[in-house]
């Protein structure tokens, strides 16, 4: 363990002790910003756990509503302090100016890693972008120059802007109402992108399907469509790829992935999902070595950056070939181009 | 790939809502994570506490994800680590708008002239100073009680009866537990070591 001379040798406790005299005592905090950082970390955990133990509470009400349905739902009622909302999602990736807005409308920076509770409503400015880990497992991104209020632990108010929902990463995840002034968005285990600009809202679909209730018409929709509505008039439905630059946005506010030890395979597909391309590996003998590749660490940057910066470390090149809307992953020697 | 089962009941613990667990956590973690952040930001001691407190409201914010593969504290840095990188990078953004009088190549010179020579030669001084910060960062590496009863020991002079009085243990469990840190200090510094020039820490026994 200890080749290098420089170092203690092993079980040589006086070693260590010379070694330790050496040393200062180590600096501590100052008490100030450790009274400050308890008190705030202390009570977002504390929240994190109220709100865990509702949800916890609303499942286990759900499991006995064969035989107590009434009386366990009005226990659960009785159970909430009404006086506390409880948190229906965690900030998890934000950049630029992102803001709550407060009881006398003044606008209070919303903290990374903040939880944002019911009844509270989000403000971007142009320039920024808000990716919400919803309690039940649903990413909610939330566009700039958006204004969304978090209605409910099942529902949101988009009052202007856009925001994209994904509930690939659970798919038993409950299902979240967009709710417009145009109308009301609710899906099917699905990824889809709804905007409200002036009086007309947009849903985009990219995967599952998604129903729309408006005020004068209803629709559905389908993996490519994109349903435009507005007024009494009736609802157009266009073609939309599910990649391209309508969805780019949500790439940055894409949350972190844990790749330690996951095969390079399982990173290929997770940028596949985030930008909308499908994954197609140039011959078998890559896909055998993308398989067997094992990845380290966490990826934390945005999917289009994480892939050019793992696949230099790796053997492999890839291509994007926008006009078919896929990612080409070949073995180094390839022509390789974004 | 191990587990750590401690720090994964701590996570569990955490997770209910157990207070203590909690407490545990913050002491065990916040000072350690502190100097952690300390290190890589010097001059800014209010984004410390700022990246410090997010890291770790984080942290908590996702400590079902947590699988004990490494140690809590480790896992805590790279969250940490994730943190001041975002930080430093929203920085850079806002500092290339700003030039500093200071920062000007003929005021930065002119200001270098006025620094006083050091007794010592440069490289000698941060050999030592290194030595010093990498005895520091291995007193955090290990499990929080071994840094500490070392720090107590060795470095603050304190007998192994005062140490056992604080633990509220024996003197044979805190002179056991001395030896056990000791030895995992050894392995830790080690490894942090290995980066050092030979002759600058050579450790006369």
């Amino acid at each position: 363990m200890t080749d290098n001379p420089n170092l203690p040798p092993r079980e040589s406790g006086d070693a260590v002790e010379a070694l330790l005299g050496q040393a200062s005592r180590r600096p501590r905090p100052p008490a100030k910003a450790t009274a400050d950082v308890r008190a705030a970390v202390h009570s977002q955990w504390q929240a994190l756990v109220r709100g865990r133990r509702r949800r916890r509470r609303v499942v286990a009400a759900g499991l006995a509503a064969g035989l107590f349905t009434v009386a366990v739902a009005v226990t659960q009622l009785l159970s909430v302090d009404p006086t506390v909302p409880a948190p229906v999602a965690v900030s998890a990736r934000q950049h630029g100016d992102v803001f709550l807005v407060g009881n006398q409308s003044e606008l209070l920076p919303l903290s990374p890693a903040s939880a944002v509770v019911a009844g509270q409503t989000v403000l971007t400015s142009s320039d920024a972008g808000l990716g919400l880990d919803w309690h039940s497992g649903i990413s909610v991104r939330v566009d700039a120059s958006t204004r969304v209020e978090m209605t409910a632990d099942n529902a949101i108010y988009l009052q202007t802007g856009r925001v994209y929902i994904d509930t690939a990463s659970d798919e038993n995840a409950e299902s979240l109402v967009v709710k417009t002034d145009v109308g009301t968005v609710t899906h099917v285990g699905t990824r889809y992108m709804v905007t409200v600009k002036d009086d007309e809202l947009t849903v985009a679909v990219r995967d599952g399907r998604v129903r729309i209730d408006g005020h004068y018409h209803d629709a559905a929709a389908q993996p490519g469509d994109q349903v435009r509505m507005q007024g009494s008039a009736r609802p157009v439905v266009d073609r939309l790829p599910r990649y391209g630059d309508t969805w780019r946005w949500t790439e940055t506010l894409a949350g972190a992935l844990d790749v330690d030890g996951r095969p390079a395979d399982a990173f290929l597909r997770w940028v596949g999902h985030e930008t909308g391309y499908r994954l197609v590996y140039d011959d078998p003998a890559t896909e055998t070595t993308v398989r067997e590749t094992r990845l380290k660490g966490r990826v934390d940057a945005d999917p289009r950056t994480e892939l050019a910066l793992r696949l230099m470390t790796m053997d492999l090149d890839y291509e994007i070939d926008a006009a078919r809307g896929e990612l080409r992953v070949r073995r180094r020697g390839g022509d390789a181009a974004d | 790939m191990p587990v750590y089962i401690d720090d994964k009941r701590l996570a569990r613990r955490l997770l209910s809502g157990d207070e203590q667990a909690f407490t545990c956590f913050f002491d065990e973690n916040f000072a350690r994570l502190y100097r952690f952040a300390t290190v890589r930001l010097p001059d800014d001691p209010d984004a410390v506490a700022d990246i410090v407190q997010t890291a770790l409201n984080r942290a908590l914010a996702k400590m079902h994800t947590y699988r004990a593969e490494s140690a809590l504290f480790t896992w805590l840095c790279t969250i940490c680590r994730h943190e001041i990188s975002d930080w430093l990078g929203r920085q850079q953004r806002y500092r290339e708008h700003i030039v500093l009088a200071e920062d000007r190549p003929e005021i930065r010179a002119a200001l270098d002239s006025f620094q006083a020579p050091a007794n010592e030669s440069p490289e000698r001084q941060y050999r030592r100073t290194e030595t010093i910060r990498l005895i520091q960062v291995a007193l955090d590496q290990l499990p929080s009680h071994y840094g500490d009863v070392l720090e107590w020991k060795y470095v603050e002079g304190h007998s192994t009866k005062d140490i056992a009085g604080r633990l509220q243990i024996g003197a044979e469990a805190a002179q056991s537990l001395l030896a056990r840190a000791k030895r995992a200090f050894a392995d830790v510094y080690a490894s942090l070591g290995a980066t050092l020039d030979d002759n600058d820490n050579r450790v006369q026994p």
